[in-house]
């Protein structure tokens, strides 16, 4: 019927080829169940940021620059340092980082994490998949969420490189270094790791300030598989770059396999296992116990007034302690410098005169914030120098800076901005 | 042969039309209106639909008629035609009318949701909040239980809510809270609608509410709502929808990747007790000077 129809050959077969591509559409439909069974993790090809400098930035990178502006602005030799290319060459002409390697890694890989439609996490502990429920199942069932809800931009293998990536900023987070910004557990900078609430905290607020929305009308049995997803990924993509780090840098030592299985899996599993149980229980919060109104206030009063001092000191005076807070915090945040981070990407110390808290607005955030710092950025910790006590003093004054009735009140004077 | 158009044509539009006729049978309709004015929304809404049906049925009739009355034929020549004077005159006035007519019912209704006039004042009579849309949700700020106590001494203190945050407001991304009033003293619900990113569109379904926002403007919405659709749930302290009445906050202006999935709930409790309940509750959330021991 169709070979009579009034048309020439060529808008036939044009006819012919949208038809059967709108057929198509309609068979295939809108695939919202998962990858496809034959797709794999990708190798990791794109350069490492080994190190955090201390330079400040010089400037923001400009929208649809990233990931090609890592570390821009540093000099070409310390920015080669620091941000190592996996295909780097000796000097005689040879990948240092062997194909061979590569092949043995990625094979190691595949057989603990799985593939992105089955993704598993056999890694000899079985302890540890229960703590973060890394069973096959809740992990099949995140990577399907996370694919809906999460790749466009942190990535297939969780690089924060998706498509939207260089379009937002500050930069999705890629998840390969095992750094996350805000949490709540107590080791040590360097090894420390969310705890899942951690993790479930900022999928249900989202991230204040940034394109991270709130997923909060997800169930909580699908937050939780996400939240199992983003360690899973964590954890296979920084076995992989603490592997290829140490080739790189040239501290790998005896047979690779050997080293996988031996040093770095037990490494990083070991962290994630620790930071679960860890959490940075505050000390009570002074004005807890108060009843009285007068007498609350009078703590308030007096604690904001301590925490104005401590924060607006740069150097320790008369027995006074300084918080060292000015010292990125210009003029309360207002002019900070840019700043490097440990994915290489540019940040802004937080303005902290306009009330939007990346890490939570809780007065138990701000308390983590101050005590152990942000992972990953120049913000340090402050525990060592300032005891509980002035911590709360410090969050104290933070929650009341924003607001100008509650500045007047509470006698601190903000200059106009410069 | 020759009549494949009129019937191709013709076919889809009756299958559009079929389809159209059914489509309130099974479910494929406005939802449930439960605003004040949403009935004058309503009405608007079908007498635009049946003076737009009645001409699109018109025309594509006549449409269909004439591909099968003079479609080619064989050793047939087409004859030129100039137009025709009077016929163009009809089609172009007849609808100018309609629309001059349309406009004109219609201004009563517009001013009563768009006038900035016409909405409630922004003393403490009044329920307040802000609505930021970002890429991609809704993040709510309310005034807290105590700044509204305050509002009820002294209505005047809540004329700068909008340029004004307090330390101790409520934030809650994607969950609208309001509650009903009585059928004397119904709750005017304004809402500071602003902003972060790119242009977003308010979109309450079933108030049949419908706002863009625009960066670095704060635009003023009101709404009053006639019925209530949550509830305590005895097992959690966050409320729950009743049966079946799932209210959606959507956006509707496409703004990214994930606009379909820039979506929020609209909870309608019963009465300002069962508000100020979850209010309370929320709030000791954002007050934690403890961490929770459960993961979330």
């Amino acid at each position: 019927m169709i070979a009579c129809w009034p048309v020439k050959k060529t808008s036939r077969a044009l006819i012919w080829t949208i038809s059967l591509l709108l057929l198509a559409m309609l068979i295939t439909g809108c695939d919202l169940d998962g990858y496809p069974d034959d797709l794999r993790y990708p190798s990791r090809m794109d350069p490492l940021a080994i190190e955090k400098p201390k330079e400040d930035a010089s400037d923001y990178d400009r929208p649809g620059e990233f990931p090609n502006v890592l570390f821009a602005g540093l000099p070409e030799k310390q920015r080669r340092d620091i941000l190592r290319d996996p295909s780097e060459l000796t000097p005689t002409g040879e990948l240092i980082f062997t194909d061979e390697q590569r092949a043995t890694l990625d094979q190691e890989l595949a057989q603990m994490f799985g593939t992105p439609a089955n993704p598993t996490a056999e890694l000899g502990n079985s302890e540890l998949v229960r703590l973060l429920k890394l069973d096959a199942e809740t992990l099949k069932h995140g990577s399907a969420l996370y694919r809906q809800q999460c790749l466009h931009c942190h990535g297939l293998s969780g690089d924060g490189r998706g498509a939207t990536a260089p379009w937002v900023n500050p930069h999705p987070r890629d998840y390969r270094q095992g750094i996350f910004k805000f949490t709540s557990s107590g080791q040590d900078e360097g090894s420390r790791k969310p705890r899942k609430y951690d993790l479930l905290r900022t999928l249900r607020e989202g991230v204040e300030g940034t394109s991270m929305p709130s997923f909060r009308l997800l169930p909580d049995e699908d937050l939780e598989a996400l939240a199992s997803y983003v360690i899973h990924l964590s954890m296979r993509g920084e076995i992989e770059f603490q592997v290829i780090k140490a080739i790189l840098t040239g501290t790998m030592e005896g047979k690779l396999e050997r080293s996988i299985k031996e040093d770095y899996v037990p490494l990083v599993i070991g962290n994630w296992q620790n930071a679960q149980n860890s959490m940075i229980k505050p000390p009570t919060y002074p004005a807890e116990d108060m009843k009285a109104e007068e007498e609350r206030e009078k703590y308030l009063k007096a604690s904001i007034e301590r925490g104005f001092g401590m924060f607006n000191r740069a150097q320790p005076e008369g027995g006074k302690k300084s918080a060292g807070c000015l010292g990125c915090h210009t003029d309360f945040g207002r002019r900070s410098a840019y700043k490097y981070d440990a994915w290489g990407t540019v940040v802004k110390p937080a303005d902290l005169t306009i009330g939007m808290y990346r890490g939570g607005r809780r007065p138990v955030d701000l308390y983590w914030r101050v005590h152990s710092g942000i992972n990953g950025v120049t913000m340090p910790a402050s525990s060592s120098n300032l005891s509980p006590d002035e911590v709360w003093d410090i969050v104290n004054f933070l929650r009341v800076l924003p607001y100008p009735k509650m500045r007047e009140k509470y006698g601190i004077k903000l200059e106009q901005p410069r | 042969m020759q009549k494949f158009w009129s019937i191709l044509f013709g076919g889809t539009m009756l299958g559009a039309l079929l389809l159209f006729v059914v489509s309130p049978f099974v479910g494929w309709w406005l939802p449930r209106n439960v605003a004040t004015f949403g009935g004058d929304i309503d009405w608007l809404y079908y007498l635009i639909l049946i003076i737009t049906g009645f001409f699109f049925i018109l025309t594509e009739a006549i449409l269909a008629i004439a591909l099968w009355r003079f479609a080619g034929r064989p050793g047939h020549k087409a004859v030129y035609q100039h137009g025709n004077h009077k016929l163009e005159l009809v089609w172009t006035v007849v609808p100018g009318v309609i629309l001059l007519v349309l406009a004109i019912v219609q201004i009563r209704v517009w001013a009563d949701v768009k006038f900035q006039k016409n909405m409630p004042s922004r003393d403490g009579a009044t329920q307040q909040i802000e609505v930021l849309a970002k890429q991609w949700e809704w993040r709510i700020r309310y005034p807290s239980s105590a700044r509204m106590a305050d509002w009820e001494k002294n209505p005047e203190a809540a004329l700068d809510f909008g340029q004004n945050p307090h330390e101790d407001d409520l934030y809650m991304p994607n969950e609208l809270h309001i509650w009903k009033g009585q059928s004397d003293n119904v709750n005017r619900v304004l809402v500071h609608l602003k902003t972060q990113d790119v242009i977003h569109s308010f979109f309450l379904p079933h108030l049949r509410l419908k706002q863009d926002a625009l960066p670095g403007k704060m635009i003023p919405v009101w709404f009053a709502v006639t019925d209530h659709n949550t509830e305590p749930d005895p097992n959690s302290q966050e409320p729950r929808w009743l049966e079946s009445e799932t209210w959606e906050l959507a956006c509707a202006e496409f703004c990214g990747t994930r606009h379909s999935l820039m979506r929020g709930k609209l909870f309608v409790h019963k009465d300002k007790a069962d508000f100020l309940k979850w209010l309370n509750y929320a709030e000791a959330e954002q007050n934690r000077h403890q961490a929770p021991l459960a993961a979330r």
